[in-house]
Order: C-alpha cells, then sequence, then structure tokens
C-alpha cells in the first residue's frame, strides 16, 4: 500500500513538511527514515521537537522503514514518510517496500551537487540513482510544496545516457 | 572582562540579511553578528560555516535566533548546540527582541541579557485595531 507522501527531502522534517503538507493532507503520522539518526538519541529528539503534538512520529532505519510500509500501512493511510536522499529509497526497496511515486521536494547545495532547481541540487552518483528508481517504474515528481508547480524528474534531469 | 559573544540569525529567504541591515540602521554597526540564509546551502554546509566563525571568534557565548521554531534553521540552530553547548537558541525572532539584545548586550549578564530578550521580544507585539 502507498502512503499519502513519500518524500526526498535533504532538510527531513521541517515547516514545508510540517505546516505545507501535512496540514492539508491532514497527516497523522510522520514517518522519518534514516540510517544515522535513528541510532542517535540526540538528533532523534531534535528531529521529534519539530512535529506537532497531533501528529505521530516515527524514526526509523531504512529496513524498519519497509517492514513498517508493507505490513502496517492501509489503503487510507495518513503517513508521510521522508528521506533525505535517493539512495536511501534503494535501501528501502531492496529491504523489500516499493513506492509507487516519490516526491522530490529539496536536495540543497553542496560542492559537488549541481543546479536543476531553486531547490533542487544533484550530484552525479544521485542522478545515476534518480535513474535507477526510475528504470524500476517508479513515478518522480519534483515539488517543494503543495501549491508550487510539479516537474516530470525526466524534464529536469533528462533521460538516462 | 567582558563576555565575547558571537550572534548568528537564521531564517528563510532574505529575512536574515534583512534583520541585520535593519538593526544596523536603528543601532549602528554590531560586532559579531553572522546573517545566514537556508535558501541555497545544504544545512551540513551551514553549519561547517557557522563553525568556521566560531573556530575565528573563540566566544563565551553563542546566540541563535531563529525565525520558526520546527523548521530547518531551528535543526541547524540544534546541530550548533550539540557541537557547541556554551549556545542558546531563541525562535522567533523580531525586531523588539533585536533591539533588546544588541542594547543590553554590554550591560547585563548572560542570563539576564537572555530573559529580558525573550521578554521585550513578546511585549513588542502589540494589537491596535478598530476606532480609539
Amino acid at each position: 500500500m502507498d502512503v499519502q507522501l513519500f518524500r526526498i527531502d535533504d532538510r527531513l522534517i521541517h515547516g514545508q513538511v510540517v505546516l505545507g503538507w501535512a496540514r492539508p493532507l491532514k497527516s497523522e503520522r510522520i514517518l522519518l527514515c534514516d540510517n544515522e539518526i535513528s541510532e542517535n538519541a540526540w538528533e532523534k529528539e531534535l528531529y521529534g521537537t519539530c512535529v506537532p503534538a497531533t501528529m505521530q512520529t516515527m524514526i526509523c532505519n531504512t529496513c524498519e522503514t519497509a517492514d513498517f510500509l508493507k505490513n502496517q500501512v492501509k489503503n487510507d493511510d495518513k503517513t508521510i514518510v521522508l528521506v533525505k536522499d535517493p539512495k536511501a529509497v534503494i535501501d528501502i526497496i531492496e529491504c523489500g517496500y516499493m513506492p509507487a511515486s516519490i516526491n522530490l521536494g529539496g536536495i540543497h547545495f553542496d560542492d559537488h551537487r549541481r543546479k536543476y532547481l531553486p531547490y533542487l541540487y544533484l550530484n552525479d552518483s544521485e542522478v545515476q540513482q534518480i535513474h535507477w528508481l526510475l528504470d524500476k517504474g517508479i513515478t518522480i515528481y519534483c515539488q517543494d510544496i503543495p501549491t508550487s508547480r510539479k516537474y516530470d524528474i525526466r524534464q529536469i534531469v533528462g533521460e538516462a545516457a | 572582562m567582558k563576555n565575547k559573544y558571537a550572534t548568528f540569525i537564521l531564517t528563510h529567504e532574505q529575512m536574515a540579511i534583512c534583520l541585520h541591515k535593519a538593526i544596523e540602521k536603528i543601532l549602528g554597526k554590531q560586532k559579531n553578528i553572522f546573517p545566514y540564509t537556508n535558501l541555497v546551502d545544504a544545512l551540513p554546509v551551514l553549519a561547517k560555516k557557522i563553525a568556521q566563525d566560531i573556530q575565528n571568534l573563540q566566544p563565551d557565548h553563542i546566540v541563535c535566533f531563529v525565525d520558526l521554531a520546527g523548521g530547518s534553521c531551528w535543526s541547524l540552530a540544534g546541530m550548533i548546540r550539540k557541537k557547541y553547548p556554551n549556545t542558546t537558541i531563541i525562535a522567533g525572532v523580531n525586531m523588539p527582541m533585536l533591539v533588546s539584545y544588541f542594547s543590553n548586550l554590554n550591560d547585563l549578564t548572560f542570563e539576564a541579557l537572555i530573559k529580558k530578550v525573550i521578554k521585550d521580544g513578546s511585549r513588542g507585539i502589540i494589537l491596535a485595531q478598530g476606532a480609539e
């Protein structure tokens, strides 16, 4: 079963997610999937402070996330899943859960990334990982908030070489 | 000897830069104030730049003003606090708060300063509507 929003966003839980998406979607749960954060008490606490008390927060590693999505999620599940990069999605798929659609909501600048959109900077490996996900038949669209323009990722990064 | 402060304003869009300009328009040039926007850089990139500012300055106290608790600037400030425990984070930054902070920086103890800044930031929100 699919969740309300399966999002790649390097800022993980922040205003665009909690206010921009979760409010109109009436989400009830945020599942932050990150292997490092799930092992780190203070980071878990930090991200926990970013979620309103009305929503449930789960912070899991990639295989726990895949297990939860395979076994616990129902048709009308009001969950937002957050990962920080395309590699985490590949890890979730390798643990047995395949999302149908991915929202690419934000990956920001660092030294090896090139600009594609104001909120999207990618390095060569990330572009390759996106093509790997597209080859699996997953729909990937770029959109930072619900009211902004939606782009098919293939328009942004082109077809695989 | 006076405490040395490093003051960071961390916000969405150009708000941090504008707050910096606005405060200096009112109070004149201020020392050791560093505005950062989250617009382009990834949070680890921003954290590295801020760590460099802190290393250069070696402050007694680090104060991070952020625009929105729970936003990415809040998370960034949390990362700074983890690395530098002498960091204080104040969310909901506004002009009354910054005027209070920079006006009292050299006159109050750190604890008294933070208490006053929070109070003045709240007191600066005033409702005026309808006929007198």
